[in-house]
Formats: C-alpha cells, sequence, structure tokens
C-alpha cells in the first residue's frame, strides 16, 4: 500500500509541474509544433482512422439523447435566427464575412488575412455596393460598352470584317431552316402595322416623287427599243393568257385600259407627225 | 499608395467624397476596382507564402504599427 501512495504522491507532484507556465514555457521553446501538426495531419489522412471517426459521429449522433438536441437545434426558430445573424453579417460586413470572402478559392485560413486587408476590403467592397445601388444595369453597361470601345475603337468593325462571309452564311441558313417561321412572322408584323407602312411609303413616295419620275423617264428613253423588244417578246410568250385575262376584265378595268390605249395612240400620232415635219423641213 | 493603411485612407477619403456627392460613382467604382487589383495581388502573395510555410513581412501589408517591435508597442500603451 505504501509503494501505491508513493506512486500516486510522485504523480500528483510531476502533473502540478506539468501544470505551471514554467513547464510550459519550456515546453513550448522545446518543441517544434509545426511537426507536431504535420504528425496530426497524417494521422488523420489515415483512411481507417476517417472511417472510425466517422462510425464514431454516427453513434452519437444515434444517441437518443443527443438526437433530441440535435433536434432541438435544428429547429425553425434557430434556423431562422442563423439566417438572419448571417444576413446581419452581410448587411454590416462582418470581420469574418470579409474573411470568408478573402479565403474563397484560395489555400488560405483565416488566421492568415491580417486586419489591414480585412479593413481595405472592407471598404472596397462598401464603394462598390454604393456604385451599384446608385446606378442602373444599362448604365453599367452602357459604361462598359464606352471604356471598351475607348480600349479598342475598332474592335467591332474588325470583328464584322473577320466573320462577315461566316455570319452571312449562318443567317442565310437560318433563314433556309426558318423559312416558314420568318415569312408568317414578316407577314404578322406587315399587318399589324399596316397603316404605319403605308403611310411611311406614302411619305416616301412623295418625298423623292419628282426624282424618280425623271429617273423613270431618263431610264424609259435611254432604254426605249429594249423595253419595247422585252414587251413584244413577252406579250408572244404569255399571248393566251394575256388575252384571257383581257376576256376577263371588268368594264371599268376595260375602259381604264382603252384609255391608256388612246393616249398611248395620240401620242404616237403626234410623234410621227413631228418626224414627218421635220423631214419636210 | 505605398502599403495597405495608405490604401485605407485613400479609400476611406473616397467613401467619404462619394456620400457627399463630390465625386462620380464611375470614378469612385474605378478607383474600388483598382484597389480590388492590389487587395488580390497582396493575397496571392499571401497564399504564396503560406504555401511554402514562410512568414516573411510583406512590405504591402506591414504598416508602421505593425513593423514597431513589441515592447515599444507595450510602452506606448
Amino acid at each position: 500500500m505504501e509503494s501505491v501512495d508513493k506512486d500516486r504522491e510522485k504523480k500528483d507532484k510531476r502533473n502540478a509541474y506539468r501544470r505551471t507556465e514554467e513547464y510550459k514555457a519550456k515546453r513550448r521553446a522545446t518543441r517544434d509544433l509545426s511537426k507536431d501538426r504535420e504528425r496530426w495531419a497524417q494521422y488523420y489522412a489515415k483512411p481507417e482512422v476517417k472511417e472510425y471517426l466517422r462510425q464514431r459521429a454516427k453513434q452519437y449522433k444515434a444517441r437518443p439523447e443527443v438526437k433530441e438536441r440535435l433536434v432541438k437545434h435544428h429547429a425553425k426558430e434557430y434556423v431562422e435566427k442563423g439566417k438572419q445573424r448571417g444576413l446581419d453579417n452581410i448587411k454590416n460586413l462582418n470581420d469574418n464575412y470579409v474573411k470568408m470572402i478573402l479565403v474563397k478559392h484560395t489555400n488560405l485560413t483565416y488566421k492568415d488575412i491580417p486586419k489591414e486587408l480585412v479593413e481595405v476590403k472592407r471598404l472596397e467592397m462598401l464603394i462598390r455596393r454604393e456604385y451599384l445601388a446608385n446606378t442602373t444595369p444599362t448604365e453599367r453597361l452602357k459604361e462598359s460598352k464606352k471604356k471598351s470601345k475607348a480600349r479598342n475603337p475598332n474592335a467591332a468593325k474588325n470583328y464584322y470584317l473577320a466573320n462577315k462571309q461566316k455570319h452571312a452564311e449562318a443567317v442565310k441558313l437560318w433563314r433556309e431552316k426558318n423559312k416558314e417561321k420568318y415569312l408568317a412572322a414578316n407577314y404578322a408584323w406587315r399587318e399589324a402595322n399596316k397603316e404605319k407602312i403605308r403611310a411611311q411609303e406614302k411619305a416616301r413616295y412623295h418625298k423623292n416623287k419628282e426624282n424618280q419620275l425623271e429617273r423613270g423617264k431618263k431610264y424609259r428613253e435611254e432604254n426605249r427599243e429594249a423595253l419595247r423588244e422585252r414587251s413584244k417578246n413577252n406579250y408572244a410568250k404569255n399571248k393566251e393568257a394575256i388575252n384571257a385575262k383581257r376576256r376577263n376584265l371588268t368594264p371599268e378595268q376595260r375602259e381604264h385600259i382603252n384609255a391608256l390605249a388612246r393616249i398611248a395612240a395620240r401620242r404616237r400620232k403626234l410623234l410621227t407627225k413631228e418626224s414627218q415635219d421635220e423631214k419636210r423641213n | 499608395m505605398k502599403n495597405v493603411t495608405e490604401l485605407r485612407e485613400q479609400l476611406s477619403q473616397v467613401f467619404y467624397e462619394l456620400r457627399n456627392n463630390t465625386v462620380k460613382h464611375t470614378d469612385a467604382a474605378e478607383l474600388a476596382n483598382i484597389a480590388g487589383k492590389m487587395i488580390n495581388s497582396a493575397k496571392v502573395q499571401l497564399e504564396y507564402y503560406a504555401l511554402r510555410k514562410e512568414t516573411p513581412t510583406i512590405s504591402f501589408l506591414a504598416s508602421e504599427e505593425a513593423l514597431l517591435p513589441r515592447k515599444a508597442k507595450n510602452e506606448s500603451k
């Protein structure tokens, strides 16, 4: 019994010494903690250890009292509170939230980020938030377009020239593929905007009337014989169809055509008379 | 801007001016963008040293306060 007591005394003495600051400082100075950390990392990376820990966690969670506590912990109000806390952190740009953003997609930990960097990042985020709150997406898009244009003014033109043929082919293919759909859409649009189109065409006609008439006159004078030949050929080719059409004309249409023919005959007569007079003179 | 303290001061000034409408939002955003680039480069440097398990003083992140020896700091307190 005496020996047991002695051992206990010895142990107590040793433990008391280990609790002192002196011993702790000594140990801190002599022991390389990075090696310890590596050793532990290696130990926890072992598959059997991982499996053991997983099983232990599972068993722990399966215990009824723990289960009850967890259920309580994940109760709706707790979840809501947590969500609210998270939102507040985002709103107030909490240190941990900013650190989380800085650490994202890196191998850094929260401890690696210095305080100054967090402060600077917070300010940057505040300015960005202010900018986003006071501008619309269209404004931002315009701004970025302006910037890119200033950086490279010929980019759009170069791209167009480089892909001109490709683009034209793609459009052609698309049109062939969606011909009916495209035509239907076009027709629908025309139907919907009928009056608008008519007004536009009318305005355009009145605007360019004199020019067009003059151009037509000039063209007819220049290509008189060719036109006559073409109409002759056309008549000879579609003689039956034209005659059939003439036969089915309404009295009003017939009257109109006859009037036109009379004008043309009179004109021809006048022209022949003029040429005869010229010859006589 | 030689270090993070100067950058912080500059950014806080911009933020103050932004609140008082003396700086355009677009200009402030540009400055914030540049600051973001600087922060990211510092972050990369930090990550590099963390992976190499080194802890040197990064001149950009070392502010005047941080460079002071600990004893002097405590004395000033």
